[in-house]
Parts: structure tokens; C-alpha cells; sequence
């Protein structure tokens, strides 16, 4: 009996996949002789086999080519913090106190470089997975479609401008979703930027340029880069005053267009996957 | 850079995501999916729970990459918070259904199908579902890491929050408990087993 309980010890080792091979001699030999610790030993590997044998679950090729884009267009409804209203004033100036003590100099070489990106990004090819708009868009479209993209920017300068920094990581614990998001918008303008000019929309085609170049910036965001290439970006937004020009688009848009002003309020579609 | 033995990242993966690259979160979630949804699925049990819990899982993984102490686990980390976010979300769920309906495209095999090994499969599989519900929280989850995710018991014991030692006795546990649930069902699960 004192050996058995020995023996239990050997077979939670074995189970843990941690029983050395003296050990692993000595169950083998105990085993051998006891019918009670055989069977009990039988019967783990009866169920860590049953394991190896189960299937897995699995949707399918065609679930999982499109789990990026489902998780993306989450990501962009749900990982932007909420705008607390009222707090805007005081977290600016907290903002203020806390960066300047983390002000690091490249900053600015970073805006630079995203500067450059811009030239070299604004003359590659739309990206394969946006679909090709052809010349048969309709009117109605284009401005579902514009309008769409400015609600969504906006949700991410607002976030940007209002956001409180995080007491662990210099950026707050949502900048990697922005920056994901930045990045698909930034992608996406390339295209509208061209119908909106073949529709002969100047201001709103220099409007979606203007956030272009800020979504650029946050999509290049470094930790390295200190929080005051943030505040550069924030002053940019403000300079140019883009969440109010935004806001004057969508006013002027959404003059007696139910459906334009319904877009901006739900989540918009994954974009669709090239294949 | 292998951090689970399924699964290889790139190298300076972790360090481009704590610096909040949006192409290496990509990169993960391309690399973790099937092990999020599957886990989440070993939770919930339907397709829709699973999928939304992974994703749910992905999303707090990117709002709280910041949280990631360097030096430890990342692929503890990940899987601490699926289950977290499996366990949540059960917990609200109104009711635990007893026989879960199938996903319809789940189960794709690769060879050619064998309806009666696919029903052997999928009553394996059942049976071991409902043994897995009647065993506590802990060792199953210990259970399920260490013997459908390849976590060591380090990582097990990270992604619980208890000891090596802790961790060793749930499985043990866990075999000796699903041992006798499987015998009970009547699952003859193999003639003769080979000694290990
Ligand atoms: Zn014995």
C-alpha cells in the first residue's frame, strides 16, 4: 500500500510529463505487479489518447480568410475609447503635464518621415483588397461612401485629441487599434480621394488629403517616438481645423439624406476580401 | 521565434507589437486564430460564441499589449486572456446548453471522409465534452492547455495564477475524474492500449 501511494505520486509526474527515468522504472516495474496502479495508469492514457484523437473544430478556408477583416471592422467600432464629454479641458492639461516630462526630440523627425511616406504612398497603387470603383458609381454612393470615411476618421482624431494617456504606456492602451485603423483609412482615401475628384468634389476631395496625411501619422506612431509626436499630430488637427471641416461635410451631406446620416451611426462593412 | 509548439512568429515580433505595429498585431492574429477560436469553441461550445469570444479576445489583447510585462510568457499571456474572456462570457450566458448543436461547416478532415470514423470521432468527441463539464473550472482548463494547446505547466501556471505544483494536481485530477466519466459513458477507447 505505502509503495501504491508512491507509485500515485509517479503517475501525477507522468501525467505532468516531468517523471525521470528512474522514476519511470520504477512505476513500470510497480505496474507490472499491481493490477490496481496498471489499471489506473491504463486509464490516464486511454483519456490523453481520446485527446489526441478529438477533432477540432474548424469553419472552414473561407471563415478564416475573412476572420481579419470581421476582427478589423470590430476593431474600429470597439477599440476607440469613448469621448467623455466635459472632460475634454481637464485631460488636456493633465495631458500636458504628463508629456511634457516625456518629451523626447524625435518627434518631429518621425512627422517628417511620415511626411515622405506620404509622397511615396500617395503614388502606389490602390490597395488589392479595395475593390475597384468603377465609372457606373452613382451620386448616392459616393456620398454614403464619403460620408462614411469622415465619421470614421472622426471617431479616431476625437479619440486622439480627448484621450487621456495611460498610466503603463506612454500612448494609452488603445493606440495599436487606432493605429490599425488609421492605416485602413489611410488606405482606403487613395481611392475616394480620385472619384470624389472625378465627381468634382474639390473641397471634400482636399478634406479626405488633409486627413490622409493626419491618418498617416497615426498610423506610423513609434512608442520610441514620445508622446510629443501626439501632440504634433493634435496641433495639426487643430491648425487645420479638420473635426469641424468634417463636421460641416456631414451637415451639408446629410441635408435631407436619411440613409447618409444612418451610415455614420452603424459599424461599417469588412471590406471585401480580394478573392 | 517559436513561442507555442504549433505556432512560429517572426522574430522581433513581440517587441514590434508592445510597440504597437499594426502589421505585427496582424501577424499574430493570423498566427493565433485557430488556436483563439478553437479554445473559445472548447468553452462555448457553438460556432457563434466561439467566434465572437476570439474576437472579443483579440480586441482586449490589443487594448492591453501595454500590460505585457516583458520577460514573461506571451503566449501565457494570450491564452490567459481567452480563457478569461471564455469564462466571462459563459458565466453570462443564460443557461449552459446540455446538447450543443454543431456547427454546420465545422469539421473539415483533410483525406478522404470516413463516415464511420467520423461518427466514432464525433461521439469521442461528445463524450469528452461532457466529461470536460463536469469537472471544475481549473482542471479543465489545465487539462485542455496542456493536452490540446501544447502549454507547458509554467505557462499553465501563469495563465492560472497558481503554482507548478497546483498545476500538476489539477491534471491529475482532471485525467482520474474524465477517466471515470469516460468509463461511465461506456467509452471503450481502445482495445489494447500501447504502454507509453
Ligand atoms: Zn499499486
Amino acid at each position: 500500500m505505502f509503495e501504491c501511494r508512491l507509485q500515485r505520486k509517479s503517475l501525477c509526474q507522468w501525467m505532468a510529463g516531468t517523471l525521470d527515468a528512474a522514476g519511470r522504472e520504477a512505476l513500470d516495474r510497480h505496474a507490472a505487479a499491481c493490477p490496481s496502479c496498471r489499471e489506473e495508469w491504463r486509464g490516464l492514457q486511454e483519456v490523453i489518447m481520446a485527446t489526441e484523437r478529438k477533432p477540432e473544430p474548424d469553419p472552414g478556408p473561407e471563415y478564416w480568410d475573412r476572420y481579419w477583416d470581421r476582427l478589423q471592422a470590430r476593431l474600429e467600432t470597439e477599440a476607440a475609447p469613448l469621448i467623455r464629454p466635459g472632460t475634454v479641458r481637464r485631460s488636456a492639461l493633465r495631458r500636458h503635464l504628463f508629456w511634457r516630462r516625456l518629451a523626447l526630440p524625435s518627434a518631429a523627425a518621425a512627422l517628417i518621415v511620415a511626411g515622405i511616406m506620404i509622397g511615396r504612398w500617395s503614388t502606389r497603387a490602390p490597395h488589392p483588397s479595395v475593390p475597384a470603383v468603377s465609372g457606373v458609381l452613382q451620386a448616392g454612393d459616393l456620398e454614403i461612401r464619403t460620408n462614411r470615411y469622415l465619421d470614421r476618421s472622426k471617431r479616431i482624431l476625437l479619440a486622439l485629441v480627448n484621450d487621456l494617456p495611460a498610466d503603463k504606456d506612454v500612448y494609452g492602451l488603445d493606440l495599436p487599434g487606432r493605429k490599425i485603423a488609421s492605416r485602413a483609412l489611410f488606405r482606403e482615401a487613395a481611392d475616394l480621394r480620385g472619384d470624389l475628384a472625378k465627381a468634382k468634389k474639390r473641397r471634400l476631395e482636399r478634406l479626405v488629403s488633409d486627413l490622409q496625411t493626419i491618418l498617416l501619422q497615426i498610423a506610423n506612431l513609434k512608442a520610441e517616438d514620445g508622446l510629443d509626436a501626439v501632440d504634433i499630430i493634435r496641433a495639426g488637427i487643430e491648425g487645420r481645423d479638420v473635426i469641424f471641416q468634417i463636421n460641416l461635410a456631414r451637415m451639408r451631406g446629410a441635408s435631407g439624406s436619411s440613409a447618409a446620416v444612418l451610415s455614420g451611426l452603424t459599424a461599417p462593412p469588412a471590406p471585401k476580401s480580394a478573392f | 521565434m517559436k513561442i507555442n509548439p504549433d505556432i512560429d512568429l517572426s522574430p522581433g515580433l513581440e517587441a514590434r507589437l508592445l510597440a504597437g505595429d499594426p502589421e505585427a498585431f496582424r501577424e499574430l492574429v493570423e498566427a493565433y486564430k485557430r488556436k483563439f477560436y478553437g479554445l473559445a469553441f472548447q468553452y462555448t461550445r457553438n460556432h457563434a460564441d466561439a467566434e465572437d469570444v476570439s474576437q472579443t479576445a483579440f480586441i482586449k489583447v490589443f487594448r492591453s499589449i501595454g500590460t505585457f510585462r516583458k520577460g514573461s510568457s506571451l503566449n501565457a499571456w494570450l491564452y490567459r486572456v481567452v480563457v478569461n474572456t471564455a469564462i466571462d462570457h459563459i458565466r453570462k450566458r443564460p443557461f449552459f446548453p446540455q446538447e450543443y448543436p454543431r456547427p454546420e461547416a465545422v469539421e473539415t478532415s483533410s483525406g478522404p471522409p470516413d463516415p464511420a470514423r467520423a461518427a466514432e470521432a464525433a461521439l469521442l468527441r461528445k463524450k469528452l465534452d461532457a466529461a470536460l463539464d463536469r469537472i471544475s473550472e481549473r482542471e479543465r482548463t489545465a487539462f485542455i492547455l496542456r493536452f490540446d494547446h501544447g502549454l507547458n505547466l509554467r505557462e499553465i501556471a501563469e495563465v492560472l495564477d497558481v503554482s507548478v505544483g497546483s498545476v500538476k494536481s489539477y491534471l491529475f485530477r482532471s485525467g482520474r475524474k474524465l477517466r471515470r466519466e469516460l468509463s461511465e459513458a461506456g467509452l471503450r477507447l481502445s482495445e489494447e492500449v500501447p504502454h507509453v
